[in-house]
């Protein structure tokens, strides 16, 4: 009897003491999808920003800068000749802050160049 | 004895029960983290590898219209070099003389002196639409955004240039040409542009030739006519020229492979074995280097006067439709847009896999 009461409450004490280690998984993992979300995010706005400017991003370009393929509603013209160019767009996006705000500022440029 | 010790061996048995449990689904869960961390990776590798495709091939259908908006200034000073020299017949018309003769020595000097002013700036031409001085450094840039974007990618980005029935294929399209002085030839180029042979110019030449009571009194009028080489043209409106752009890479590990160094972030495009392909294309688009569109809007060219009462025997070749617009862009373009020549996108992007071992189903190429 004395030895069964012993016994008692065994695996949730198991459970609790296991639960923060799932939970770190759990935060890990969501963790993880942020930043790549963030990353996918940068990546695709700076590409649309290379190519289209304000126009596709429809004004909703924040921390995205660059010079833009485009000039108003059209591509540019092409300058006469070989001569070099360049058009660009840089992106910026934090993650989710992760364990210990440490949020991950990410940075990507999209570059469409001659040299 | 036995049955006393039966609910102690019991709890013995039933000892970390909970632990081996939450310890399998702790496993779980790491594998869960692991997969998802690798398809966040190849999700977003894919999206850079996209984008390079995209961007890579923007560069070079940028550069290539960069050529044409060239070809065009080129094409047009051979037009107005043409309106000059015929400006210049028309306003000195009638020449004349007392040499009693067809032609005007003053008028043919004129007419000589047109052609060699010509054909220097038909060779102007023809270098400039030559492949290696158009497409090749188009496609140069092509590389080196490829580069820029995605480290690495140079190497393994093509522009399907070594596949026949692409339009940057060496060979595919040619540009025959003509001149007056300096021969002619057939040479490979960004296009099929044909050439003007047989512009008419022709001016009045008032001759007077000796008489029975003088020996320059009776008048001729006569009204001789040549013609030059001169510009370049194409029937369409829309040139057969775009660059379908292939980018293949790999994450450098399967899983777990992030790095922040420097803002890196995801893969690189060497080590591993986790393919990723990328296909693009982009055409230069909205100018024209020669005659095209009847009633293009932006047409403003005039190739000077004809002198006329003249015999109305002189062909305008391809003058009436004349449209020289120097306004060409570059857009992305879809693989499954109909573009005029050569192979499809699709069947290149199928014949480009074929080499790489890969049997694409291009029914899923939607981009």
């Amino acid at each position: 009897m004395r030895l069964r009461r012993i016994r008692r409450g065994q695996s949730a004490v198991e459970v609790m003491l296991l639960m923060p280690v799932v939970m770190m998984v759990f935060i890990a993992m969501y963790y993880l999808w942020s930043v790549t979300f963030a990353a996918a995010n940068c990546h695709m706005r700076a590409r649309e920003y290379a190519l289209h400017g304000d126009e596709y991003l429809g004004g909703r370009s924040q921390g995205t800068t660059g010079s833009s393929a485009l000039s108003g509603s059209d591509y540019r013209k092409a300058e006469r000749g070989l001569t070099s160019f360049e058009f660009s767009g840089t992106s910026s996006d934090t993650s989710i802050d992760g364990v210990g705000n440490s949020g991950v500022n990410l940075s990507v440029t999209a570059v469409i160049t001659s040299n | 004895m036995a049955r006393l010790l039966q609910p102690l061996r019991r709890a013995r048995a039933r000892a970390g029960q909970a632990a081996v449990f939450v310890a399998m689904v702790l496993f779980t869960l790491v594998i869960f983290l692991a997969l998802a961390t690798n398809i966040g990776i190849i999700v977003n590798d894919k999206i850079r590898m996209q984008n390079t495709a995209d961007l890579a091939s923007y560069a070079a259908a940028y550069s290539e219209a960069q050529v044409l908006n060239n070809l065009v200034y080129l094409n047009g000073i051979i037009a107005d070099t043409v309106a000059q020299c015929r400006s210049t017949l028309v306003s000195s018309s009638p020449y004349v003389d007392c040499l009693c003769q067809y032609e005007s020595p003053v008028a043919e000097a004129v007419i000589e002196g047109c052609k060699m002013a010509l054909d220097p700036l038909i060779m102007q031409f023809v270098m400039a639409a030559n492949y290696t001085a158009s497409v090749t450094p188009a496609l140069q840039r092509g590389y080196s955004t490829a580069e820029a974007n995605f480290s690495g990618t140079r190497s393994q980005t093509s522009f399907m240039e070594t596949l026949p029935g692409s339009p940057t294929f060496v060979g595919q399209y040619w540009l025959t040409y003509s001149t007056h002085f300096m021969g002619g030839g057939s040479v490979p180029a960004i296009a099929n542009y044909d050439q003007a042979t047989s512009i008419q110019v022709n001016y009045a030449h008032l001759t007077f030739c000796p008489g029975p009571n003088c020996s320059c009194c009776i008048p001729y009028l006569y009204y001789p006519q040549d013609s030059f080489n001169g510009w370049f043209y194409k029937d369409n409106s829309d040139p057969e020229i775009w660059v379908e752009g292939r980018v293949y890479g790999t994450p450098q590990k399967q899983f777990l492979d992030i790095k922040y160094s420097g803002g890196y972030f995801g893969a690189s495009a060497t080590g591993g074995d986790d393919l990723l392909y990328a296909y693009a294309v982009a055409k230069p688009y909205e100018g024209s280097v020669g005659p095209t569109l009847t009633g293009n809007p932006n047409a403003t060219w005039t190739i000077g006067p004809l002198y006329s009462p003249g015999p109305g025997s002189l062909v305008l070749d391809k003058e009436r439709d004349l449209a020289m617009v120097e306004e060409y862009r570059a857009r992305l373009a879809g693989l499954n847009e109909d573009l005029r020549g050569g192979s499809a996108p699709t069947d290149l992007a199928q014949m480009d896999g074929a080499m790489l071992g890969k049997m694409w189903n291009v029914a899923y190429f939607k981009h």
